[in-house]
């Protein structure tokens, strides 16, 4: 350094005040942005809630339809339900990571009696299942996809609210 | 025949008949669709002809209690009419619990095959197919015995199928058990009504014969796309209904519904109970719900005669009806969904 050049006051730079100013205006696109992506995301979540409702509502009718069809010549589920022996479940909800982050998906193994993959409504139900509990199954079944869809969506509103919170703290 | 009947059944017709107009009118059914909660229902229950049967205290309202007090009614009924008749009357009334004690074995059969404690399984049990040797079905330890120890002396011995393996039971699937023992039960119903003769054979024929075919065609389409053999399928199809064997042998053989369908209305004009149905998107009214419209027009046309034993089946068959129709409407309320609450099988007695 020259001994008769003064030294600057960096933090009076104009260049540097712009500087702040345009990364805390982009900062705030950003929250913008992110607190658009959150309200679609709740928008979401509220539609999936209301439609898992819808089909869970929509298969408890079914099954008291049933009821009124078969009364008592139905043997009761209870008695039917298996115990003790083991079964191995068709339909299971893995947790896979990808480049955007972690999220749920449902797999659904073939019915393979010899590897233990029961068809869940004949196994219990016996093999002259009607075709209501049949239509109930279905809704029950479309169910799952939904929840699962909802749990990552629930993440994912979970991440953006993060998101937010520690953009937050830097224009603090 | 009508004097001898009046002398030895005369009275009991008369209570059935009392019976019959005592039970729920549509304006009944309008009342319990507009209540609002499972309260309103106990105490327009107790405004028709049930009367207090819940004794006034609505601290527990739920669909179990319901139906529960409306099943006892039932019972009571039934048990007066039987413990006040007469051969071949007792008999005939016998026939009417048979399928409840089938219903009950079956329950238990499968409830122990799956290792559910007895006790529980008799708190299960319809009581109107209560039988002495019922618990005792727990303390046989193999099927064989099942059968050899305790069945065989029960009035559901006569309903076990020559070829039923029961040594095997335990691997046969409960619902074929069921629809075995029911097919052997409705076939011989059938012929006792016909030996009875005069105006009983006639209607009860009638009934029996739209019994069979429904389950003959219930179980067809129940049947579709599972493992269960054409042979296995005519073994569960009553043979003395309206179709023919040979329309019997061919829908034991398909796997699609229209194709049911096609046989049905090719033989007996069943077709029609196919339609509509797909049509229905939600699934609600099904082929059972058309067949019991049918069943509660024909049971219904039985009281238009009389001096005859079908007053008391029909009679049970329509307060079975009833008292499901109730049922439906309490769980519609119960899970607040009432657009369908009318959906109900109404039961044409104006």
């Amino acid at each position: 350094m020259n001994h008769n050049e003064v030294p600057s006051d960096e933090s009076k730079d104009p260049m540097r005040e712009s500087r702040s100013e345009s990364s805390d205006e982009d900062i705030r696109c950003l929250l913008d942005g992110l607190h658009l992506q959150m309200f679609h995301l709740m928008e979401d979540q509220d539609l999936l809630h209301l439609l898992v409702n819808k089909q869970t509502c929509r298969a408890g009718l079914i099954l008291a339809r049933v009821r009124l069809h078969h009364g008592s010549e139905r043997t009761s589920a209870e008695a039917q339900l298996p115990r003790g022996q083991p079964y191995k479940a068709i339909t299971r909800v893995i947790e896979t990571s990808s480049p955007h982050g972690k999220y749920f998906r449902i797999t659904r193994h073939p019915i393979d009696p010899i590897l233990r993959y029961f068809r869940p409504l004949t196994t219990i139900f016996g093999r002259l299942v009607p075709e209501s509990l049949r239509v109930a199954n279905r809704h029950w079944d479309h169910c799952l996809d939904m929840v699962v869809e909802c749990a990552n969506i629930r993440r994912e509103l979970q991440s953006t609210i993060d998101s937010i919170k520690k953009l937050r703290t830097t224009l603090d | 025949m009508s004097m001898i009947f009046n002398t030895e059944w005369g009275y009991l017709e008369a209570i059935t008949r009392g019976f019959k107009n005592g039970m729920l009118k549509h304006s009944d059914y309008l009342n319990l669709t507009q209540c609002e909660s499972l309260e309103d229902v106990m105490i327009s229950i107790q405004g028709t002809d049930y009367g207090l049967i819940f004794g006034g205290d609505f601290s527990q309202p739920s669909v179990e209690v319901i139906e529960k007090t409306l099943r006892e009614r039932l019972l009571q009924q039934y048990y007066y009419i039987r413990s006040h008749s007469t051969e071949p009357l007792t008999t005939f009334l016998e026939y009417i619990r048979y399928p409840f004690m089938i219903d009950n074995v079956a329950l238990l059969i499968a409830g122990l095959n799956n290792h559910r404690s007895i006790k529980r399984l008799l708190k299960m049990c319809h009581p109107l197919g209560f039988f002495d040797q019922l618990a005792a079905i727990e303390v046989a330890t193999n099927s064989a015995e099942l059968f050899d120890a305790i069945l065989i002396d029960t009035p559901i011995a006569q309903f076990v199928p020559p070829d039923l393996p029961w040594e095997h039971i335990n691997r046969i699937d409960v619902e074929i058990v069921r629809a075995s023992l029911y097919r052997v039960y409705l076939e011989n119903f059938y012929d006792y009504c016909s030996k009875l003769g005069g105006n009983t054979a006639n209607v009860m024929k009638n009934l029996l014969s739209l019994e069979a075919d429904r389950r003959a065609i219930t179980i067809a389409v129940n049947a579709i796309d599972s493992d269960i053999s054409p042979k296995q399928r005519l073994k569960m199809f009553p043979s003395c209904g309206y179709l023919p064997k040979m329309a019997l042998a061919n829908m034991s053989t398909l796997n699609d519904s229209d194709k049911i369908r096609d046989v049905c209305n090719m033989f007996e004009g069943y077709g029609k109970m196919f339609d509509n149905f797909e049509r229905d998107a939600d699934g609600m009214i099904t082929l059972e719900d058309r067949f019991l419209m049918v069943e509660a027009k024909k049971n219904v046309q039985t009281f238009l005669q009389q001096f005859h034993f079908g007053v008391f089946y029909s009679f049970f068959k329509l307060k079975q009806l009833e008292c499901r129709n109730i049922v439906w409407i309490s769980e519609c309320i119960s899970q607040r969904q009432t657009d369908k609450i009318n959906a109900y099988i109404p039961i044409p007695f104006d």
